[in-house]
């Protein structure tokens, strides 16, 4: 993990925890923000949503690291765990997208009128861009939680 | 990790790197053909949650890691819940009423060397479903931008969707576990640990 990122020649230090859960906050809140601006108008904000959600890996990826670098023996441990604890919490995410996608497919074509067919589609997109959103930051965002401030473990 | 699978009343030495493949593969190969028949016969319309119960089997009778039960000692090495009421007919007819005691902590708590192999093999399967949600949310894209791309293959765009998100579903269930079961090397067979 990065302690201090350059961004536009100033640098800012990521020492603190914090600090660090500041930052995991502020980018899941403008991720939901984007999501739920995308709810309300899905041909306008849908792009923008994307690109909130590219913004946002690229800025965990910064200060966390893909978990592909090399390390040791400590920090291998310590990245395999935080991949295991997302790995659990998204597996229920998982299958409440499969039931949003199994609603979507049954009831909105067969039961529902086209409101509510629109509405389960829409239901369905936005639990799958969660996903995939989480999928790809949830790892560091634990990384950057839990992890102690840095001074006090030199 | 277990040793030997008991499947049915019947002890099956699994510490054989060879035999966990060959069962492996043997899952995967059923879970492949349960989708390919409810494919030919109902599209997964209605019948896609059978996957997710069949992915849910395999984990509890031979993969183990989400459930008591199965090769892969639980992730989470929770003690087992002592139920008080004596063990349903069913499961005593079909042998497989197995209690682990909560104070035989070896058999559901991970050592420290098996809480890092669970960890890497979710790394490792975290890395590999990267790739099949990545897919998934290509098709997920193209159904809204050009629904009409994939019409010559003979499904439907929403078919392929819902059957890859049943695919992903049952590798987030199974991968880990088959991970460890085909890495882990040759084991000593129980009963020669114990002598």
């Amino acid at each position: 993990m990065n302690t201090q990122i350059s961004l536009f020649g100033k640098s800012i230090s990521f020492a603190s925890r914090d600090r660090r859960r500041g930052i995991v906050v502020g980018l899941y809140t403008a991720l939901a923000a984007s999501i739920a601006g995308w709810w309300v108008f899905p041909r306008v904000l849908g792009v923008a949503a994307i690109l909130a959600l590219l913004a946002i890996l690229l800025a965990m990826t910064a200060v966390a690291g893909t978990g592909a670098e090399e390390g040791d023996e400590r920090q291998a441990h310590r990245r395999d765990h935080v991949f295991f604890i997302a790995h659990r919490h998204l597996s229920w995410l998982l299958i409440v997208v499969l039931m949003t996608a199994s609603f979507r497919s049954s009831i909105a074509s067969e039961l529902a009128g086209p409101v509510l067919g629109a509405l389960l589609e829409q239901v369905a997109w936005v639990v799958l861009f969660a996903f995939v959103a989480l999928y790809g930051t949830l790892p560091q965002a634990i990384l950057l939680w839990t992890e102690p401030d840095i001074e006090e473990a030199r | 990790m277990n040793a030997e699978l008991v499947f049915f009343g019947m002890r099956v030495s699994m510490a054989r790197r060879d035999r966990r493949r060959a069962l492996v593969i043997s899952i995967y190969v059923a879970l492949a053909v349960l989708m390919a028949a409810l494919w030919f016969t109902s599209h997964w319309h209605g019948t896609g949650a059978y996957v997710f119960w069949a992915a849910i089997i395999a984990c509890r009778l031979f993969l183990g890691g989400n459930y008591a039960g199965g090769l892969v000692k639980q992730f989470e090495g929770r003690a087992p819940r002592q139920n008080q009421r004596p063990p349903s007919l069913l499961a005593l007819k079909l042998r497989i009423y197995r209690p682990v005691l909560a104070a035989d902590e070896s058999k559901y708590r991970n050592d420290e060397r098996e809480q890092h192999q669970r960890d890497w093999a979710h790394y490792k399967a975290y890395q590999v479903l990267g790739v099949a949600i990545c897919i998934l949310w290509a098709l997920s894209l193209q159904r809204i931008v050009r629904p009409g791309l994939l019409d010559g293959i003979g499904m439907s765009s929403d078919e392929m969707y819902f059957g890859l998100l049943l695919i992903v579903l049952t590798l987030f269930l199974t991968l880990p576990q088959a991970i460890l079961l085909w890495t882990e090397p040759d084991m000593e067979p129980e009963t020669e640990m114990v002598a």
